[in-house]
Order: C-alpha cells, then sequence, then structure tokens
C-alpha cells in the first residue's frame, strides 16, 4: 500500500511539474523590466527604508537626503571640490563682485534645459530667491537667503545680480547660494513648474531639474532613475553623457546585508561601513575593492567634519579654562582612532579638516600656535598638575574634587545610532575616568540627542564640526557668539555656539574677517588673533579629523576617484556625486558567473513548486481518504 | 453585548488619551530635532522666531488640553495630522505606505507559526513519549532562544547568499521594475517575503508548542477523556475532537491577542531584511520624536488589540457552548 502511495505521488509530482514546464511557455511575460546589471549603477543609501519615498521637495524638513535627488537630479550654480579647494561653476559660468563686495553678477551658461525640455534662465532664478524670501525660514536655506540678500536682479536672460545685505565675499560659497555645501543645498526650481504651488507642500513628484537624470520609479528601499539622453550638458558639449543608463539607490538593510551585497556583486558603493567590514571586503574582493587610499590603515578620504567633544561652558568647573585644557590632557586621541576607526583617524589640535587647502594656506602658518596650545597632546601629568594648581584635591578613590567640596563629575553625551561615535565616547569617557572625573555615560537616540546638546543638557558632549573646507571663517562662524550665547535651557543652534561660549573679542575677528577677501593677508592675521583665543579657552576638545568611509567596487563601474586620480571628493552622498556619474566607465564584469541584482532562482519556479506542492498534498489526502474507506468496508 | 461595546469605547478612549501623553514624555523637543536637522544640512542662522514658525506649524504652541481636543477631533474626522519628521507627509499616507507590508507579513507569520506550533503542540502533547515528541520539542526550545536577530541574519546568510534560494532583502526585486499588480509581481512578492516570514515563524512557533502541549496535558487527565477512550474510540478521533477542541480557547485567545499585536510591526525583522513596515516606522517616529505617526501607530495598535478582544469575546460562545453570557 505504501509503494503505491509513494509511486502514484511520484507520478503526481512529475505529471504537474511537466505540465507546468510547459504551461510557463503560454503564461505572458511577468518581468515588465529587468535592469541590465551591466548598464546599472547600484548605490548604498545607507540610511534604510524611506517612509515618504513621493517626496522630492528639497526645499522641507521631511526630504530624504539620500535617495539621488542631489547627486543625479539637481544641479547648482557652483560646486566645491575639496579636492583641489576650488569652487568649480557648473549652472553658473562666472561670477563677479563689485569692488566693495555687496553686489555678485552671474552669469549663466548657455543652452541649460531643464528634463522637460523646458529652457533654464535668469527667470528660474529670481522666482527661486523670491519664494525662499518670502518664505523665510519655512523653507530650507530660505533664512540664510532673508539674512544675506536685499534684492535678486534680473539682467537679461542669463545673467542676475544678487544685491547684499553687507559686504560678503563669500557669499558664492555660502547656504544663500546655488553651492550645496553639505548633502544637499539651495537649488534653483523650475519657474514653470513650481509657480502655482504652495512651496511648504508640493512634493514635487516627479522631480524636473537639470541633472543626467529622471525618475523611472521609486519604492520605500529603492530608487530607480534613468539616463536621460537629452541631458544638455551632453548636448552643449560641456561633458560627455554619463555611462549608467539606470542609478538605483538601495536600501538594504544592516552593514552585514550589503556588505554580503557588495561582494556578491550587487552593490557599486557601500556608504559608511565600519573599518572591520572594509577589511574584510578587502580581503575577500582584492583589487575590485576601490579605497581613496590603497593603503592601511590610513584608507579613506577625510572627513569634512572633524568630531569633537563640546564641553558646557556654563557649568562649573567646566567654565574655566584651565578645566577644559586638564580635560584636553587627559584624553589619548590615538587610542581613540585606534579603537573607533583601527587607526585610520588623526588627532587634531582643532576643528579644520586637513584638506590641502586649509593645511597649507592656513593652518601651516599658524602651526607655532599648535606648539604653544597643544591641544592634541595626550600627557595626564598635566590634568593632574592643573587640577593640583587649582586646588582640587583627589579622594580616597580618585575621583578629584573640586575646592568647594563636589566631586568631580561628567555627564558625557553621546548618540548611539552608529558605532564609532559610540566607540569614540566611550574610548573617552574611560580616559576621563582614569584621569579622576566621576563619568556617566548617557546614549541618546537622535531625538534626545540633539536636543540635549542643543539645549545644554550635558557636561561633555559628542559632536562634529560641519564648517570649513577652503578657507576658515566657516568654522569660525559656528563658534561665533554673538546673537547666538544662551543660557542653560534656551537652545543655541547647531552649529552655533553649542559650547555657550561667550567671547566679543574672539567674534571681533570673525567680524572682520567675514568682510574681506579671503586672498586679503589680513585674514591670516584675524585667524590667528582668533585661533589663539580659541586656543586658550578652548570651549570644545579637538578629538579627530576622522574617514568617511565609503567605499566601491569596481566590478562593473570603474573611475571612482581616488588619492590617485583626485578629481571630486568621493562623497557619494553629495551632490558633487555628479561629477562621478560623469566619469564612470564600465568595468571588466565578474570574474565568475555574473551574479544578477535580483539573485536566485526565478519567481515563475515559485508557482510552479506551490502547484507542485499541493498537488503532491491533495494526492496523498485522496489516497488515504480512500484506504480509510476501504478499511472502514472491510 | 451593550456593556461589552461600552467597555470597547472607554478603553479605546482611555487608551488614546495616553498614547497622547506618553510621547510627549520623552526627553526632548521635536521641532528642536527638526531645525537641527536643517542645520545639519548646510543652513545656518538659527533663530528663536524660526522655532515659534515651527511649533506653531504642527500645532504644538498650545496648551496640552486644547492639542488633545484639537486631535481628538481631528482624529474622529479621519485627519491624524501632519508627521513633523517627514513633513509635508501626513501621518494616513506614511502609515498608509508601510500598513499593507506588516499585515501580510506579521498575518502570514503569525497565522502559520500558530498553526504549526499548534498542531505539533498537540501532536507532542498526547505522545509525550514518543520519538517525534522527543525529537521536536528540543529543537523548537533552541530555536525560539536563539537572539532574534542571530536568527535572522544566519537565515539570510544561509539561503541567500551561500545557497542562493531567496533573496536577503526588500519586498520585491530591485533589479525589476513592475508595471502594475501581476501574477509575477505577487510571485515576486512571496518569494521576497518567505526568509523574514521563515525568521519569524521559527522564533515564535516554539512558544505556541509549549503551551499547547501544556492544554493538551492538562486536557488529557479529563472524564470525558477516560470515557472516550473505554468506548474504544480511535485516538487520532479523541485527539481532533475532545483534546484539541478544548484546548484551543486559550490558544484562540492568543491568536486574537497576538494579531492585535501585529500592528506594531516587526522591527528587527524589517531591520534585517529592509521590510518596509510599521515596525520600522514606529522606531524611527520615536527616535526623532515625531509625535503624530507615534500617535498614530499606537492608535492603530490600541484599536488592533481591542477590536480583537471584543471579537474574541463575541465568538467565544460559538466556540465553546458551554460558555453563555448572561446565563445563570
Amino acid at each position: 500500500m505504501q509503494k503505491k502511495v509513494l509511486s502514484t505521488c511520484v507520478v503526481a509530482i512529475l505529471t504537474v511539474l511537466l505540465l507546468a514546464t510547459s504551461s510557463i511557455s503560454l503564461v505572458p511575460p511577468i518581468r515588465a523590466q529587468e535592469l541590465p546589471r551591466d548598464q546599472t549603477l547600484y548605490m548604498d543609501t545607507q540610511g534604510g527604508i524611506v517612509a515618504n519615498p513621493d517626496l522630492f521637495n528639497p526645499y522641507v524638513t521631511g526630504v530624504f537626503g539620500s535617495q539621488g535627488l542631489g547627486g543625479n537630479c539637481m544641479e547648482y550654480l557652483a560646486y566645491p571640490n575639496l579636492c583641489n579647494g576650488t569652487v568649480m561653476p557648473w549652472l553658473a559660468e562666472s561670477w563677479e563682485y563689485t569692488a566693495d563686495f555687496k553686489s555678485l553678477r552671474v552669469t549663466l551658461r548657455q543652452g541649460i534645459t531643464w528634463s522637460d525640455g523646458a529652457a533654464f534662465d535668469a527667470d528660474d532664478v529670481v522666482f527661486t530667491y523670491s519664494k525662499l524670501s518670502q518664505y523665510g525660514g519655512q523653507l530650507a536655506w530660505g533664512s540664510d537667503v532673508q539674512s544675506r540678500i536685499a534684492q535678486v536682479t534680473k539682467i537679461d536672460s542669463h545673467n542676475i545680480r544678487f544685491d547684499l545685505k553687507y559686504a560678503d565675499p563669500r557669499f558664492h560659497c555660502s547656504p544663500a547660494f546655488s553651492y550645496p555645501p553639505m548633502d544637499m543645498g539651495l537649488v534653483i526650481l523650475p519657474e514653470h513648474i513650481w509657480k502655482d504651488k504652495d512651496p511648504l507642500t508640493y512634493k514635487n513628484n516627479p522631480p524636473i531639474f537639470t541633472g543626467p537624470y529622471t525618475l523611472e520609479s521609486y519604492a520605500p528601499d529603492r530608487f530607480v532613475w534613468k539616463r536621460n539622453d537629452n541631458y544638455w550638458a551632453a548636448k552643449a558639449g560641456l561633458t560627455k553623457l554619463p555611462e549608467p543608463l539606470y542609478v538605483v539607490w538601495t536600501a538594504y538593510g544592516p552593514e552585514e546585508q550589503r556588505a554580503a551585497k557588495m561582494e556578491k556583486g550587487m552593490l557599486d558603493e557601500l556608504h559608511f561601513p565600519s573599518a572591520g567590514v572594509v577589511q574584510k571586503l578587502n580581503a575577500t574582493m582584492g583589487s575590485e575593492l576601490v579605497t581613496w587610499y590603497p593603503s592601511w590603515p590610513i584608507f579613506a578620504f577625510g572627513d569634512p567634519c572633524p568630531n569633537y567633544f563640546v564641553v558646557n561652558n556654563l557649568k562649573y568647573p567646566f567654565s574655566l579654562p584651565e578645566v577644559r585644557w586638564a580635560l584636553s590632557y587627559a584624553i589619548n586621541r590615538t587610542d581613540v582612532a585606534r579603537l573607533a576607526f583601527l587607526g585610520d583617524a588623526t588627532p587634531i589640535p582643532h576643528l579644520y579638516p586637513l584638506y590641502g587647502g586649509l593645511v597649507d594656506n592656513y593652518l601651516s602658518k599658524i602651526s607655532d600656535l599648535f606648539e604653544t596650545y597643544p591641544a592634541d597632546k595626550y600627557d595626564p601629568s598635566k590634568t593632574e598638575q592643573i587640577f593640583t594648581s587649582l586646588g582640587f584635591t583627589k579622594g580616597d578613590d580618585g575621583i578629584w574634587v573640586t575646592p568647594n567640596g563636589t566631586r568631580l563629575s561628567a555627564t558625557v553625551v553621546g548618540w548611539t545610532t552608529y558605532v564609532e561615535p559610540k566607540t569614540m565616547t566611550m574610548v573617552v569617557a574611560d580616559y576621563l575616568q582614569r584621569a579622576g572625573i566621576d563619568v556617566s555615560l548617557k546614549f541618546l537616540e537622535f531625538g534626545p540627542y540633539t536636543t540635549a546638546v542643543a539645549a545644554g543638557d550635558y557636561d561633555l558632549a559628542w559632536v562634529w564640526s560641519c564648517g570649513s573646507t577652503r578657507e576658515p571663517l566657516a568654522t569660525l562662524e559656528n563658534l561665533y557668539t554673538t546673537g547666538y550665547f544662551r543660557a542653560i535651557g534656551n537652545t543655541t543652534g547647531w552649529w552655533t555656539d553649542m559650547e555657550h561660549w561667550d567671547n566679543k573679542t574672539f567674534d571681533e575677528y570673525v567680524d572682520k574677517m567675514r568682510v574681506i577677501a579671503p586672498e586679503d593677508p589680513n585674514t591670516l592675521v584675524y585667524f590667528r588673533n582668533a585661533m589663539t583665543i580659541w586656543l586658550q579657552q578652548l570651549p570644545g576638545i579637538p578629538l579627530l579629523f576622522k574617514p568617511t568611509t565609503t567605499v566601491t567596487s569596481q566590478t562593473y563601474w570603474k573611475g571612482w576617484p581616488t588619492s590617485a586620480n583626485p578629481y571630486i571628493q568621493p562623497l557619494y552622498h553629495w551632490p558633487n556625486f555628479l561629477f562621478t556619474l560623469l566619469k564612470l566607465t564600465k568595468g571588466a564584469g565578474p570574474i565568475s558567473t555574473p551574479t544578477p541584482a535580483a539573485s536566485g532562482f526565478p519567481p515563475e519556479w515559485v508557482a510552479v513548486i506551490v502547484v507542485a506542492a499541493v498537488a503532491v498534498i491533495a494526492t496523498m489526502s485522496v489516497l488515504l481518504i480512500r484506504e480509510r474507506q476501504k478499511k472502514r468496508k472491510s | 453585548m451593550a456593556k461589552r461595546l461600552a467597555a470597547y469605547v472607554v478603553v479605546l478612549f482611555a487608551a488614546t488619551l495616553i498614547n497622547f501623553v506618553i510621547p510627549r514624555l520623552i526627553p526632548g523637543d521635536p521641532i528642536r530635532v527638526v531645525i537641527a536637522r536643517l542645520e545639519m544640512r548646510g543652513r545656518q542662522g538659527f533663530s528663536e522666531d524660526l522655532v515659534l514658525q515651527y511649533t506653531h506649524m504642527f500645532g504644538l504652541d498650545k496648551d496640552l488640553f486644547t492639542q488633545f481636543t484639537n486631535y481628538m477631533t481631528q482624529m474622529l474626522r479621519g485627519n491624524l495630522g501632519l508627521s513633523i519628521s517627514w513633513f509635508p507627509s501626513s501621518v494616513q499616507e506614511v502609515i498608509g505606505r508601510a500598513l499593507p507590508w506588516t499585515l501580510y507579513l506579521m498575518f502570514t507569520s503569525v497565522i502559520i507559526s500558530w498553526v504549526i506550533g499548534n498542531v505539533l503542540g498537540a501532536i507532542i502533547g498526547w505522545q509525550r513519549d514518543s520519538k517525534l515528541a522527543r525529537a521536536i520539542l528540543p529543537a523548537a526550545l533552541v530555536l525560539g532562544t536563539i537572539p532574534y536577530y542571530m536568527l535572522a541574519i544566519s537565515l539570510a546568510f544561509f539561503f541567500a547568499y551561500t545557497i542562493p534560494l531567496f533573496p536577503a532583502t526588500g519586498s520585491s526585486s530591485i533589479g525589476i521594475i513592475w508595471h502594475g499588480i501581476s501574477l509575477g509581481y505577487i510571485a515576486d512578492l512571496i518569494w521576497h517575503s518567505v526568509l523574514p516570514v521563515l525568521s519569524i515563524v521559527i522564533s515564535s512557533v516554539g512558544w505556541w508548542m509549549m503551551s499547547m502541549k501544556a492544554m493538551i496535558a492538562n486536557v488529557l487527565g479529563e472524564d470525558y477523556i477516560m470515557l472516550a477512550r473505554a468506548k474504544g474510540m480511535k485516538t487520532s478521533v479523541i485527539l481532533r475532537k475532545y483534546a484539541l477542541r478544548n484546548a484551543l480557547l486559550p490558544q484562540v485567545t492568543g491568536l486574537a491577542m497576538t494579531i492585535g499585536q501585529t500592528m506594531s510591526g516587526a522591527l528587527l525583522t524589517e531591520v534585517v531584511f529592509a521590510y518596509p513596515g510599521l515596525g520600522w516606522l514606529l522606531y524611527n517616529a520615536i527616535t526623532n520624536l515625531d509625535y503624530p505617526v507615534i500617535q498614530g501607530v499606537v492608535l492603530l495598535i490600541i484599536f488592533t488589540i481591542s477590536t480583537a478582544v471584543l471579537l474574541m469575546d463575541l465568538l467565544y460562545p460559538i466556540i465553546d457552548p458551554r460558555i453563555r453570557y448572561g446565563e445563570k
């Protein structure tokens, strides 16, 4: 009986498989459009699933910045090149200041078109600025426009005049210009699309901009962009069309999944992997893996935003510059770099990234200051010396006690989301504890973390400093105190006097720097003076110039920027990604059998298996029922 | 019936009130978070005026009582408000996008693990000393105690990368653009859900199995079981018609509660497999202090659990004829 059941089942399965296989040819094509792997570039959003993937309005707070809108689709009047310290004109052909730096004339390139074919001209620029001026802080960069610009006037179809509220020789590099300092910037809007729209609520779907790609499709875990073969820059002879036909920005989940995808050839760029993952990929992918430097452990491009610790300058005893210096001497930054980045980070005595322009023209010119005020030096004996000189005594438990009898304790606030910041915070806390400070660590999610730091609800807090990349003013403006200094409990802005530090003399030097050109010799004088005050006071403790670890694969696409070919910074979530897109060419492809992006066996076979399983179960059930009926009769 | 309905309404109201208050107890200010995020994008020029503008935009400048009454009024009209962190998207939009994925993933997983767990639990509870019981029980216990993240990553490692049978992430194939709903698209969705569903089933089947085993063990000693055996009824019939039916009632209650909780999604599943559900949405809303979205998702959970419990209450007399409400 069992043999009969078994043989019947086998016959049933084979019959079903035969029928299913032959019927597949009769089923209409179920793959509507497969993206060819050798024409598709897969990028990593790293940010996870997007709750509102249909939002492409760059001016509202809820837009997701890493879906390719900035690098594939939008373009700007000018771009920063962090590798050579220049400002690259793009939609703008040139610009010229008046002698007093109170007015700027911008000339647009000829022949620029929006992706729908309409012409891009001065009317669009004037329209955009009028909207931003009207809405102010409700839109991103609106406050910057209101605070810096008096008027924007069309001269002719390709020339615009910006009248500024004060002499501003750096206006063309400011957030009020169409110049993306970071992952997004003030972008010119098409007047013919936006003129009747409320910029606060308009979703801008599909997005129409001047970039080389248009939106093909989207979902919470992917954004598919297709090349616009009518791209104005290619038609104008400025560049060739980018080679990838499709660019897909994907959310592949946690780091383990994304790294595995990269290894299998399903991802061409991996955003912010930890150093250990890069080490593993280096071992398995070999020369297919592209890092900025070919060496180890320093393999990654330096992050434009050095990490440091803000100190609450309003809370005793951290209000004393001597105490802040004591804390600084207590930290072994080399160890922090080793533990958090496997050595790929450089201790720095300031808050500036070590980019060529900054180092050669400014930081090297004040190197003597860093000798006098070594804010990157580890010397616990100095810590002890300073505390003793202030009248602190050490308790039996090894914790310092201040002259008024309180134990020296510190709440150190960190951000819990990413591994490296957490590690840095823990290592710093450990060194402070060893130096005799009773540390309590407080790791917070993004919302509570930003609120705590902005409100001064911390003694020390890990932060990052995004400011200067070419010349020193922007970082100094982050430290500027006049108008931003707040008592504890009242909020400071992010990167505006987070330390609750108040120093009018420092501010005066910054004010003087603002109104003179970067190449003015007095810039260096004011910079030296400002830095002298900052170093003497040390309102924040500098830490590391750390890597921004993006790695890429040249299996399918090559031509990524590297230290040997530094044509643009390898920050692919930033709008400068456009210039990488324009340089990429097809790679040699995988050495072994290509792994398609949609891995595994075709989904048609799922239908086959399901049908077969149902058939087997049905056949067995029928046979068993018949068996029972027979037994009952007998 | 009227009493139960009245209790249902009271529970919903009380839970909605608590749901309104609790997010506001999380340390932090959502408006400061929004402004900090804008500033991190290269915007400069923080001002208190800006804080006031955004606070007014999201209705947070009013006192708590006014905020609550506005919230309730709008909610009864079906308007859950605007998301703070995903502005200008509405709460309905962001929840509506995530909800179908959660419903599919969690319902499928819960039903499958419930059925398998109860069947296996009944078998091993009935045949405690059999080889089958001795094989299944330890395996289920071990699988149930493996930390979920490890289990999920291991499944992805083995069945998506080592032996590439199923996709490791996503709700559908990224390398394919589907135009509209089709058999192929549905097959693609099912194929992509295999590993997430399997991970949830493996991690939860042990619990159903153990609880059913305990129920069966309780029922085994009952007089009606002894009578059925004495009458010479087949073991399979006794198990199916008497033991299982009596042991199932608490499991049905458990199923109702679990189905209600499915609205909270499965955060770790959605993180590991990049599945766009409510768990990830709720987590992000909490970390960004997005009060309207937190309230919206939790309201959905409250509503689903309360409704599930009410339905169970009403269905009990049908499932178990011994239960008759109002009878003495």
